[in-house]
């Protein structure tokens, strides 16, 4: 666990000290938000849920892959595998930086859209907040997949998006699905549960094909 | 020559179809430092790698402390290894990387080992300072200290004079002579046969993934250097 904690903690201090990307992804969400209220007029509010999400996806696919890029810039991947512990904690940490972060943009947007788009913050529910958490988690391990098989590759901020945004449709429709439910007060557990099962289904692909990914 | 704590036999590393390391034999023993010589290409990273355990092998053996490595190779923590790269993140000051790496390696008292290895290299005035503003001689300095961080029992130095100024090239100096004293094997790559002179109890030449020629009688090394790198030994 001491190279998992180690990797976190390091992670985390860089993305604190880094902060020129989330002004980027602040300003885009924002931008996303204006844009959206201008275009749909009286019909934002049940526009809501796909802004938010639209402007999550976006700002997340600008952020999850620089876990790995940052190692393969420094070369310090090399430096880490070194050490004890393996590579495993490696990639829970990379998982557990990816998925914090997302927590942390969803804290920021998700009470501005809530006020600005006149919804209340008491659609703030533990159902929605349990959609926010397995929406970060699908995101966060399906990015972290798509970051280890693209940081070796050539020009890989361009490439990240265009592997990872097929992948994200599914936990995309879910979370949306979900979230419009929710907020016009009907059950959503068939779309919380099919979330889950996305999640498993991307939290199962990194544990099998990362081993393979490290030594290409 | 007492236990090797590191020992390869015909040692065999194909990268598509060249052969890296080609039939290679080596033996180290504890406090002992051996240089490797050889031309751009002729294969000592790749030694140093598989050695590390960061690359596989084809063919041969390596025993690491008496232990026999399968081919698919993992890395050994007991490896303490100088590459090109520093391993160290340009974000982080040197302090910060240096606790990184400490706590990775489980050191205790990790602050105050960092501030030593800091102060041992010569940079314990730049530890606050971010690693991306280092001069190369710097950031090699800094990967030294890095080294310092674990206790290791193999330290595997690739050409680790690159941009040191005299006052680095000492403390390199000061360092391996220290390592080897507490009983630390070292292997070290260089281009220069007087670093090879001054640090190393051993010298081998690596040509196209084997060893051509090694021995540990120094009067023997000028001659042998000239024959098989073409006068190498004439730079300073």
């Amino acid at each position: 666990m001491h190279k998992f904690w180690a990797m976190v903690s390091k992670d985390l201090l860089l993305e604190a000290r880094q902060k020129d990307l989330w002004l980027v992804m602040l300003a885009f969400a924002l931008l996303d938000l204006f844009l959206a209220a201008f275009s749909f007029g009286s019909m934002a509010r049940s526009a809501a849920p796909g802004i938010l999400w639209m402007a999550f996806l976006y700002a997340g696919m600008l952020s999850i892959g620089r876990g790995f890029t940052r190692e393969s810039d420094d070369g310090t991947l090399l430096g880490i595998s070194l050490a004890p512990g393996g590579r495993w904690p490696v990639f829970w940490a990379k998982l557990a930086g990816a998925f914090l972060a997302l927590l942390a943009m969803e804290g920021i947007l998700v009470p501005l859209y809530l006020v600005l788009f006149g919804l209340g913050l008491d659609r703030l529910s533990v159902a929605f907040l349990a959609v926010l958490v397995l929406g970060a988690v699908g995101v966060a391990s399906v990015g972290i997949l798509m970051a280890a098989i693209s940081m070796n590759i050539g020009g890989h901020d361009a490439v990240m998006p265009v592997l990872l945004m097929p992948l994200l449709v599914p936990v995309a429709i879910l979370s949306v699905k979900a979230s419009m439910a929710l907020w016009v007060h009907q059950s959503a557990t068939f779309w919380i549960r099919g979330l889950g099962a996305v999640d498993a289904i991307f939290l199962a692909l990194p544990l099998l094909a990362f081993e393979y990914l490290w030594e290409g | 020559m007492p236990n090797p704590v590191l020992s390869a036999e015909g040692l065999i590393r194909m990268e598509g179809d060249l052969r890296t390391l080609n039939g290679l034999d080596v033996s180290l023993s504890r406090g002992r430092v051996l240089a490797v010589m050889g031309s751009n290409g002729a294969g000592k990273t790749t030694l140093l790698y598989v050695v590390a355990g960061l690359l596989s092998y084809q063919a041969g053996s390596l025993w690491r402390r008496g232990s026999r490595i399968p081919k698919e190779n993992a890395p050994d923590p007991g490896v303490a290894l100088l590459s090109h790269q520093s391993f160290l993140y340009s974000h982080l000051s040197l302090g910060e990387n240096l606790i990184f790496y400490g706590r990775l390696y489980q050191v205790p008292d990790v602050s105050e080992r960092a501030r030593w290895a800091a102060h041992r290299v010569g940079l314990n005035w730049a530890i606050h300072d971010l690693v991306g503003t280092f001069s190369r001689g710097m950031r090699q300095r800094a990967g030294l200290a890095r080294l310092l961080m674990q206790d290791a029992w193999l330290w595997l130095l690739d050409e680790p004079e690159t941009g040191l100024d005299d006052e680095g090239r000492r403390c390199l100096e000061g360092l391996i002579h220290e390592q080897r004293d507490r009983g630390t094997a070292v292997l070290v790559t260089t281009h220069w046969l007087d670093e090879a002179m001054r640090l190393a109890d051993a010298l081998a030449v690596l040509k196209a993934g084997r060893f051509l020629w090694w021995s540990q009688d120094r009067s023997h090394w000028p001659m042998m250097a000239r024959r098989h790198l073409g006068g190498r030994e004439d730079h300073a």
